[in-house]
């Protein structure tokens, strides 16, 4: 599946100067909905954590990962985005199950905590990214 | 279509072409140009190679031509209607003819070997007779037109050069190559005109002036030889000769170039821009007049005077009946006076219509003018006191054209969205986007959300997204289905029990109490599917949605469908969209409208709901 295959690169400018140029219209939107984006990400994360340190109900980290890879993507930060979808997938048990093995949710969890990681690493650099880009500390 | 898409790229550059025609036998290529009067200024005129493949008909040939040329301005201005392939033919061939017949090998190196080669193909042209007879070539000549080859070639009104002294060498010319190949033998059975057309004329793709400019050493030769001078063809002007649509191309090229792999850049088709390309010989001064624009007619413009009609004509208005114009004229409900169109002056005898020269077209527009773009429609009257007078109605009515005249600009900007998005970045980015084109939307959070928008009324269009909390989109778009089902949506049972509750609202036209601000056509619901896996999209088709858009969504793909459906929409419900511009204008109105009015009224949806 191509959709395995993480994006090379952090930002698809492509999308993401579409935002920009919005900023035509209402100057700092695009910068405006960066700082927003930052907020939602974090929040979710912290959400995601919570739920795998507590309940760990995986239709709860699906949704949650569904809904930060919606606006990840919109921005094109693609890389936030695979890591999100991937949260969605094992939450939804599409991938990382094993063949012919049934396993415990426990092992989507485990999977869901690394993708996690990975999504917060990818978050760090699109923050550096996106800074150096409105040369600002965002 | 699939698999030709493989093959549309072509090589654009001659040492290309040829080192790929000798590396590889099989590439079918044949080189067009523009022709040069119709030239698109971005596009610079050189000759193009377009791949086919053996079973091309030159009405594919077009198609490659604009997959080819998709991006430039001259395939936005033209389509495969409107141009011909064909090539320039000159009548006074026997100029060439003559020449080449008295040095065939010098012919051989230079830009007129495609007429070196007619030379030898000329025989398979010959043998239509009805050629001759169609194109006002004397009558008398058209028995012999087998025989002497220019017979067949004097296309142009002017038949007297057959009586030329070339006639006798003409014959002689055919007597060189007397075969008859399978092709002309296909040709004398297919005898109808129009291929007969281009046999008697598809001589040299090598324009007349052309020629002069790339060989000049071939015009000396001519005008010292046996040609006659110019000016003994004073009409022999090159006209157009068009190829059949269903003509072959390999037979094409067989025919004017003697085969796949002979014909030269400067041999190249052209091709003609024009908005009939009938095959016949038109003069180059002819056809410019012809892109003139036609003037839109009156008769295309139906009158209707009451709701009933209207709404029949707007649920037998498909995509078919586009292009037919319909201006809708407004008339107070109950009106049954006639009026008396084309006059653009609407003369009433009822006089509550008078009072309203709202009701008429512009009248300052020339009588029997063209009807421009916003003059379909209602125009306003520019006496403020005949907009006091009108019905409260009326006058919503003309606060939605005076602050927008331009139809056209309704049409993309007067439909109502509902954004329905979880995400507060995306709806931002959606909801800038729409403001940015100035088109008027709501928002949901969730599918519960959106259902209760919807009930409000006044929506053409839906951007759902999938994954919503609550109620997820596949099951909103299932619900609205269903309620416009139960509703008589979209249906010829117009009226629901639930417009009633919507009278009773201080934002409902209490003249039209059968009106609610629902949508008597079905909404059109585009889902915003966030992943590309064919799984989703089938489950969103069936679950209603008309149509769907992969996240992140393209805003120039949006755009477009935002436009798309909008006019779908327009045309299918005028009445609604209307209504839904008086809603818009209301909106405008009150800034703070949108929040507060809002929130009320998803209150009331929602004890309407239960």
């Amino acid at each position: 599946m191509s959709t395995n295959i993480i994006p090379e690169k952090v930002i698809n400018w492509d999308t993401f100067n579409e935002i920009v140029s919005m900023d035509e219209d209402s100057p700092d939107f695009s910068k405006n909905l960066v700082i927003q984006y930052f907020d939602q990400a974090a929040t979710t994360f912290d959400q995601i954590q919570q739920e795998l340190d507590g309940k760990c109900e995986l239709e709860q980290l699906a949704s949650l990962g569904h809904f930060l890879r919606g606006s990840s993507a919109a921005l094109g930060l693609q890389r936030i985005a695979w890591a999100c979808e991937r949260i969605q997938n094992l939450g939804r048990k599409r991938e990382g199950s094993v063949a012919g093995q049934t396993v415990p949710d426990s092992h989507y969890a485990a999977l869901v905590r690394e993708n996690l990681n990975h999504a917060r690493n990818e978050f760090q650099a699109a923050k550096a990214e996106l800074s150096t880009f409105y040369n600002s500390e965002l | 279509m699939s698999t030709r898409n493989g093959i549309r790229s072509s090589v654009s550059s001659p040492s290309n072409f040829k080192k790929l025609t000798n590396s590889n036998e099989s590439v079918l290529k044949i080189w067009v140009k523009l022709e040069a009067s119709k030239l698109a200024p971005n596009l610079t005129n050189q000759a193009t190679a377009i791949e086919y493949s053996k079973n091309d008909t030159v009405d594919d040939l077009k198609d490659r031509i604009f997959a080819k040329f998709k991006n430039t301005r001259w395939a936005f201005e033209n389509d495969s209607f409107s141009i011909g392939i064909g090539v320039l033919c000159q009548c006074d061939l026997e100029n060439s003819g003559a020449y080449m017949q008295q040095q065939p090998f010098l012919a051989h190196d230079t830009p007129t070997k495609g007429l070196r080669l007619e030379a030898n193909t000329d025989q398979l042209l010959h043998p239509v007779p009805t050629s001759s007879a169609s194109y006002n070539v004397r009558a008398p000549m058209a028995p012999n037109a087998p025989k002497p080859w220019h017979a067949s070639r004097s296309c142009s009104p002017r038949a007297a050069t057959l009586d030329s002294p070339l006639s006798a060498q003409g014959s002689t010319a055919q007597n060189l190559v007397p075969n008859l190949t399978p092709v002309a033998q296909l040709r004398l059975a297919n005898n109808h005109s129009a291929a007969s057309a281009r046999d008697s004329c598809s001589l040299s793709p090598v324009k007349r002036g052309l020629a002069k400019r790339l060989s000049p050493a071939i015009e000396s030769v001519s005008a010292s030889g046996l040609t006659p001078k110019p000016d003994d063809f004073p009409r022999s002007l090159p006209h157009q000769s068009l190829l059949q649509p269903d003509e072959l191309i390999i037979d094409v090229c067989t025919t004017l170039f003697g085969g796949t792999t002979n014909q030269k850049p400067t041999d190249a088709l052209l091709i003609f821009s024009s908005s009939n390309n009938e095959p016949v010989f038109n003069d180059i001064n002819d056809e410019v007049d012809q892109q003139e624009p036609i003037m839109e007619d009156m008769t295309d413009y139906q009158l209707i005077v009451d709701e009933e009609e209207l709404r029949k004509l707007s649920l037998t208005n498909d995509e078919e009946n586009t292009d037919q114009k319909q201006a809708i004229l407004l008339l107070p409900r109950g009106y049954e006076g006639d009026v008396n169109l084309p006059s653009p002056n609407v003369t009433s005898p009822s006089s509550t219509v008078d009072t309203h020269a709202t009701f008429t077209f512009d009248t300052q527009a020339p009588k029997n003018g063209p009807l421009v773009e916003e003059e379909v429609g209602l125009v306003p009257s520019l006496d403020p006191v005949v907009q006091k007078e009108g019905s409260p109605f009326l006058r919503t009515v003309l606060e939605t054209v005076t602050t927008e005249s331009a139809t056209i600009d309704k049409v993309f900007a007067k439909i109502n969205i509902l954004v329905v998005e979880d995400n507060m970045i995306n709806q931002a980015i959606l909801s800038s986007f729409l403001r940015k084109h100035k088109i008027s939307y709501k928002t949901a959070k969730n599918g519960v959300e959106a259902v209760e928008k919807w009930e409000e009324g006044g929506i053409h269009l839906i951007l759902m997204d999938l994954g919503l909390p609550v109620l997820s989109g596949i099951d909103a778009a299932k619900q609205i289905r269903k309620l416009e089902k139960l509703h008589g949506i979209g249906t010829q049972n117009q009226i629901s029990k639930r417009s009633q509750n919507f009278t009773s609202t201080p934002d409902s036209n209490k003249l039209e109490p059968r009106r609610s601000h629902r949508s008597k056509a079905p909404v059109i619901v585009v889902a915003l599917t966030a992943s590309n896996s064919n799984s989703d999209k089938t489950e969103a088709l069936l679950a209603g949605c008309n149509d769907y858009l992969t996240k992140p969504v393209n805003l120039d793909w949006l755009a477009r469908k935002i436009t798309e459906w909008g006019c779908m929409q327009a045309l299918i419900d005028f009445n609604d969209w209307k209504e839904g511009n008086e809603n818009v204008i209301s909106g405008n109105d009150s800034k703070s409208h949108r929040p507060s009015k809002l929130s009320s009224q998803i209150k009331r949806s929602s004890v309407d709901e239960s």
